[in-house]
């Protein structure tokens, strides 16, 4: 995959950790991205539809960041964004983000294997340049 | 002046249907598109939206517990006519499962409403309501759902679809009232050929086509093949053949036969038994067409493909005089052959069509339409000659020597002319006679004529005055034949 077909929200987060943010930031603004993707896709595929695709991506993503697991006791039939949110927080910031990048890299690929590139970029398309950072994203001006 | 209401016809964009429709789409109708599993009702729908849908007048596409959002956008994305462009844009998909999980209709229909009012759609699908209707305990909503849907919708003057699986052809539905149209999607099994069919059962305030209409689902979605007599209507006015120029067949001999020509417009059939060269015959009237600048279309229905033997058509087809259509796909249509012979006429703008042979496209034709053969290939013809076309079909024709038949199938009542040709055995040889049994209205030659296959095509010969019996297969020399041949009986 060239880089040309990345998401942009994977280096809004390199650029986080390089701006001295902290894992605790790193975890706010993927748990901010997830609940935009989730917006997002929600009203067109439904909430099931989104957390199957969700649980698959994790499920991927544990094979290179294996801490990254659901809390037992969570509902398998739900997103968990706060058990993800309290993963990511207590690692490092560039633990968070290598992991933060890996699990919605895992997602968008999933989608578009399903749905086909153009429509996943289109559907998720505040991911891609011209990238508009959410405001959990943005590094605070030191 | 007349002071009732005019409905705007919206164009389907679904090849065909808009004629089976009667002219369209009726603008803030509410339609229920129904069939059985599989028979295409979601694509359909699909691709009606992506054709009608504007930014202006976008389309909200609901989904409801039936086939997942994620799995239909995956499938209908392989065909020709999603555009991933419109999404979002001019195509909003809304996912209602969780209200409808809650059970209550009245939930369900206040999402709707609010939807509604937020995007201003012009085109309404719900996909699938049924699914929706069952997941309710109380059947007496139904109706009531329904109907207040239907009248919100026109009053947001959104052109609305109702999705719904109906798994029986007479499952009858209180809906059904409700809706102004009905538009129903069947597949029909036999042996190993499966046939597409649609059927308008109701559309209010327009005459659509009644009955069953073929259709297929091919790469660039639904076509729907209109019944041929609508086909011919819309075809281009054609000179009266009373007085219309004759058109030649290219054989010499063989125009003397008929009269002087085949009236423009006609349609021929030539009878024979194998080998007796019909698709010769049939070759000379298209290399005759391209002599004299016509275009013609050639249908080939032979097992094997007829370009292997006919050089003379392979290269009037190589060089653009002939356009050709290929009969040997499977479970073809009468309507869809028409369809397709049409838009071939239309695009070389032809004035000649061979059909080789009616055998063969009796064998190509899918086991479901073989019952009604006969009709429909009348209602074929006849649409092709209505355009303005002269047709000549083939017809394989066993002899026999012990009745005279001048066509199978009882087809000769449905071309306005008929050759008949006829193997003989003179002086233990088989000899070829030819005869021009009909020519509608027109005075035409009674001779049988032997004939000749060359490398050149057919020489047509004198007749055999000194032969008689010629039908019976054994003619034997007229008894009153001492003078040299051709001087015929003494007066």
């Amino acid at each position: 995959m060239t880089n040309q077909e990345r998401p942009a929200v994977a280096e809004a987060l390199a650029r986080l950790a390089g701006g001295g943010a902290d894992a605790t930031r790193v975890a706010d603004a993927v748990a901010a991205t997830w609940q935009q993707i989730e917006s997002a896709l929600t009203p067109i595929i439904g909430a099931h539809g989104v957390t199957a695709l969700y649980r698959r991506s994790l499920h991927l993503t544990l094979r290179a960041h294996p801490w990254l697991a659901d809390d037992p006791a969570d509902d398998p039939l739900a997103m968990n964004l706060g058990t993800l949110r309290a993963a990511l927080a207590g690692r490092s910031a560039d633990d968070a983000v290598a992991a933060g990048d890996t699990l919605l890299q895992t997602f968008h690929d999933l989608l578009a294997s399903l749905i086909g590139a153009p429509l996943s970029r289109r559907l998720l398309h505040f991911m891609w340049p011209p990238f508009e950072p959410a405001a959990d994203i943005r590094p605070t001006p030191s | 002046m007349t002071t009732h209401v005019t409905i705007s016809r919206l164009p389907t964009g679904v090849p065909g249907l808009d004629t089976v429709l009667g002219g369209g789409l009726p603008e803030f109708s509410f339609s229920i598109i129904g069939g059985p599993p599989g028979s295409g009702k979601t694509t359909l729908a699909h691709q009606m939206m992506f054709a009608m849908a504007t930014p202006e007048r976008p389309a909200l596409y609901l989904t409801v517990l039936g086939e997942p959002p994620l799995k239909m956008l995956r499938y209908q994305q392989q065909f020709g006519f999603f555009d991933a462009e419109a999404i979002g844009r001019s195509v909003h998909f809304l996912n209602l499962s969780d209200d409808a999980a809650s059970g209550d209709l009245e939930q369900v229909l206040g999402r709707i409403v609010t939807e509604v009012e937020a995007r201003g759609p012009g085109f309404v699908f719900v996909d699938s309501f049924r699914s929706l209707l069952r997941a309710q305990s109380s059947e007496s909503n139904e109706q009531g759902f329904v109907q207040k849907l239907g009248m919100l919708m026109t009053a947001w003057q959104a052109t609305t679809f109702m999705i719904g699986e109906y798994f029986s052809e007479i499952d009858e539905d209180p809906v059904f009232t409700v809706a102004d149209g009905l538009i129903w999607l069947r597949q029909s099994v036999e042996r190993n050929s499966m046939v597409r069919k649609i059927e308008i059962r109701k559309m209010r305030g327009q005459p659509t086509l009644p009955g069953l209409h073929t259709f297929r689902i091919a790469q660039a979605g639904i076509e729907v093949f209109a019944p041929a007599a609508a086909v011919a209507a819309g075809g281009t006015e054609h000179p009266s053949t009373a007085t219309g120029p004759r058109v030649s067949i290219g054989i010499p001999g063989l125009d003397e036969m008929l009269g002087g020509g085949l009236p423009r417009g006609y349609s021929l059939l030539v009878a024979g038994p194998s080998g007796s060269g019909k698709s010769v015959l049939a070759a000379a009237f298209l290399a005759e067409g391209a002599r004299r600048g016509e275009k013609g279309v050639f249908a080939a229905f032979e097992q094997r493909p007829t370009l292997a033997r006919n050089r003379l058509v392979a290269g009037l087809i190589a060089d653009g005089h002939v356009g050709l259509i290929d009969g040997r796909a499977v479970d073809l249509s009468i309507d869809e052959t028409l369809r397709l012979l049409m838009s071939e006429i239309a695009r070389l703008q032809a004035t000649r069509v061979v059909i080789d042979s009616l055998s063969g496209f009796e064998l190509a034709l899918a086991p479901h339409f073989r019952n009604d053969f006969r009709e429909s290939l009348f209602r074929l013809v006849s649409a092709l000659t209505g355009t303005g076309v002269t047709v000549l079909l083939t017809s394989e024709l066993e002899d026999r020597y012990t009745d005279l038949r001048f066509s199978p199938y009882g087809t000769a009542f449905l071309t306005d002319a008929i050759i008949v040709q006829r193997y003989i055995e003179v002086e233990s040889r088989l000899r070829r006679v030819m005869a021009v049994v009909k020519v509608r209205a027109r005075a035409h030659s009674d001779e049988l004529r032997e004939y000749r296959l060359t490398a050149d095509g057919i020489e047509v010969d004198a007749p055999l005055p000194d032969q008689e019996g010629l039908l019976g297969g054994r003619p034997t020399l007229r008894r009153d034949t001492d003078s040299p041949a051709g001087d015929g009986p003494k007066a």
